[in-house]
């Protein structure tokens, strides 16, 4: 049991969502598959990960609370959230794992690596986060 | 104001692309800042006076369209995430992209991405898009779906000619 009192076993019924801080990843209301691209997870292990948060879509008002948390003193704005189930997480071929502290925090990971050649492993994991974003819904905040 | 700062990020991200442009210029000598920006001045010319108004302003509005993203994500953390800064190489990259498009082309949208790489997407709705991923280098990502059909590729772009796979597909698209 993780200090949220989640599991550690993210369950495919979970919600999971993204935290969407930049107006130029949305458009029409839908999340652009860019707000999905992974980022490298530290300077020494080579690993990709997208930093996701595990919680209903409900109540909104909890949500957004969770949103500013992890905003906290950035000059960015709170657009809303990409929400996403973690079934259709696992159904893009990604995984997904709970990674606290922050409290509910938790990691997509799966994502290509292909350190031979950067563009191939790009257009892999833009492949995959087009998936991701498919299969999301954006909940304005 | 806003178009000064435009012409501003072109120009500053010309003079840092030397360094990258290298590899891909011409044989015959290097190509330097002014040269860059100069060349980019004449493509618009000869841009206007070949194409319609209507058309010529499609392009432009795409390219302003790039220049605002890359302004408005040209420092760390623009998501929230810890992104990097718009790579200014590959904005120009893209930028030339959009210049060498076929006129009867649709023109695409630009989006920032986490690693300062930009992209021109088209989109028709979630599940048919087409996204081009530009970075500093002369190799162009991308990634497509078109309902439950999806690939991705790398293709090469000397910024002159639009890689043949890509139209066509930019072109079914329509």
């Amino acid at each position: 049991m993780l200090p949220s009192g989640l599991p550690e076993r993210v369950d495919d019924d979970e919600a999971i969502l993204r935290f969407v801080f930049q107006s130029n990843l949305l458009s029409k209301g839908q999340v652009k598959h860019q707000a999905f691209l992974p980022a490298p997870l530290s300077d020494k292990i080579p690993r990709l990960g997208t930093p996701v948060f595990r919680h209903p879509e409900e109540p909104k008002e909890a949500v957004r609370e969770l949103g500013l948390v992890v905003l906290g003193n950035r000059p960015n704005k709170l657009h809303g959230a990409a929400v996403v189930s973690a079934k259709s997480v696992r159904q893009a071929s990604l995984e997904i794992e709970g990674d606290e502290p922050p409290v509910r925090h938790a990691l997509i990971l799966g994502w290509a690596m292909v350190d031979t050649d950067p563009e191939t492993q790009k257009a892999r994991n833009m492949d995959l986060a087009i998936a991701l974003a498919a299969a999301a819904k954006f909940v304005a905040l | 104001m806003f178009a000064l700062k435009s012409q501003r990020l072109i120009q500053t991200s010309l003079s840092g692309s030397v360094a990258a442009l290298g590899a891909s210029a011409p044989a015959s000598g290097a190509v330097s800042p002014t040269a860059l920006a100069t060349e980019l001045r004449v493509l618009e010319v000869r841009q206007h006076q070949r194409e319609p108004e209507s058309l010529f302003g499609a392009k432009r509005a795409a390219q302003q369209g790039l220049q605002r993203i890359a302004l408005e994500c040209s420092v760390a953390d623009w998501d929230g995430y810890g992104a990097q800064p718009i790579n200014p190489i590959a904005a120009c990259n893209a930028y030339y992209f959009i210049e060498f498009l076929p006129s009867e082309v649709i023109t695409p949208e630009s989006v920032p991405e986490p690693d300062g790489a930009i992209s021109l997407d088209w989109a028709f709705g979630l599940h048919r898009i087409i996204s081009l991923s530009f970075s500093p280098g002369d190799r162009i990502a991308f990634a497509w779906r078109d309902g439950s059909d999806r690939g991705h590729g790398v293709v090469t772009f000397d910024r002159r000619t639009i890689p043949a796979r890509i139209l066509a597909m930019i072109r079914l698209f329509r």
